[in-house]
């Protein structure tokens, strides 16, 4: 019984390898999701949120930011410790190959200082870097909440 | 008296009909999951905070309603308007199962008051819809305010030279009298927070 499980195991683990061997390759990087949360009128910050998955074989690091629209572009991280909501700027996102990372409320999102105006329904166009190295630009669209619940 | 054993099966019969009874009414405290039931209530320090609605708000300005308090600054962009829009949601998905005088007010009280004006608290309550508003007040009222409730605050210089204010995420149902009836703890999640706040409305 116990070495039927594991043939099975081995079967089944030796399609998975073949079947993804078939698939046409994907983007390296694939980013989803994204939006800008709306913000009332003068205010000075709004958050940003997306899904990233790195598929390359290399680390993928996001040390800079750029949306337009808006001044300056940081990432930060909001967290619950004992009960007290805590918000710090962080250095970079890293992702390892294979992983995905998601940026959400409550936890990772790109602070958007200052910015110069953010009509609802329209897009802000996102760009991140690795350094100086642009990796990725995305057009997201301003929402009150989350259009993708 | 003629069968003791026989009357005494009958009056714990009848004890546990009673108990039974009393325990399937309103009247039990209902089960929360995120929410603290305070019994009895607390009534409120007196206190005196600038509101975006009226000039200021003390107990008797909360006597005749509910309130849900959140506390925040308007310099937080993700964590504070995903609970105001959360709060706001929530008021607007219970009002038509609970009676009009029940329905609470949400009020954001700013930890920043050193940045937060009246004029950017009223722009920024007003935007989350009917029933939330603000309010601030200088360090040392709103000092005394938020230690009354529980809540505790704290500026955080950052490397860049901006600051950040760490600070309780709990959300308080004051009733009427000003009163504090109930605290919902982080993490606040919008479907447990709206039963556990009808549950204590149907019972209070």
């Amino acid at each position: 019984m116990r070495l039927k499980n594991i043939l099975l195991a081995v079967t089944v683990a030796l399609s998975l390898v073949l079947l993804s061997a078939c698939k046409p390759e994907a983007a390296p990087i694939s980013i989803e999701k994204g939006w800008v949360r709306a913000a009332p009128p003068g205010a000075m910050a709004s958050a940003g949120y997306f899904e990233i998955v790195n598929r390359s074989d290399a680390t993928i690091e996001i040390t800079r930011v750029t949306a337009d629209q808006f001044a300056r572009v940081e990432i930060h991280e909001t967290s619950m410790v004992d009960g007290q909501m805590k918000m710090r700027p962080v250095a970079a996102l890293r992702i390892e190959p294979g992983q995905g990372l998601s940026l959400a409320p409550g936890g990772k999102h790109l602070m958007l200082f200052e910015p110069a105006e953010m009509p609802e329904d329209s897009d802000v166009t996102i760009t991140l870097y690795d350094g100086d190295r642009p990796i990725a630009e995305l057009d997201v669209p301003i929402a009150r909440s989350n259009p993708y619940e | 008296m003629r069968n003791p054993v026989g009357l005494l099966v009958v009056f714990v019969a009848f004890a546990a009909g009673l108990f039974y009874g009393l325990k399937n009414t309103d009247t039990q405290p209902p089960e929360l999951k995120d929410a603290t039931l305070l019994q009895p209530a607390r009534q409120l320090a007196p206190f005196s905070l600038q509101s975006t609605r009226s000039t200021t708000i003390d107990a008797n300005s909360l006597s005749d309603h509910w309130t849900l308090v959140f506390f925040g600054f308007t310099r937080c962009p993700d964590i504070c308007p995903t609970t105001l829009q959360m709060l706001s949601q929530i008021r607007q998905n219970i009002a038509d199962e609970i009676a009009a005088d029940k329905l609470p007010d949400i009020l954001l009280v700013s930890v920043d008051p050193e940045r937060d004006t009246l004029a950017a608290l009223s722009d920024y309550a007003n935007y989350f819809g009917e029933g939330v508003y603000a309010a601030r007040a200088d360090g040392p009222a709103l000092a005394e305010f938020t230690r009354d409730v529980g809540v505790v605050y704290q500026k955080i210089d950052l490397d860049d030279g901006d600051y950040t204010m760490d600070h309780t995420g709990a959300v308080l149902l004051i009733g009427p009298d000003a009163t504090l009836q109930a605290v919902f703890t982080p993490p606040l999640r919008a479907d447990v927070i709206q039963q556990d706040l009808l549950a204590i409305l149907r019972y209070l």
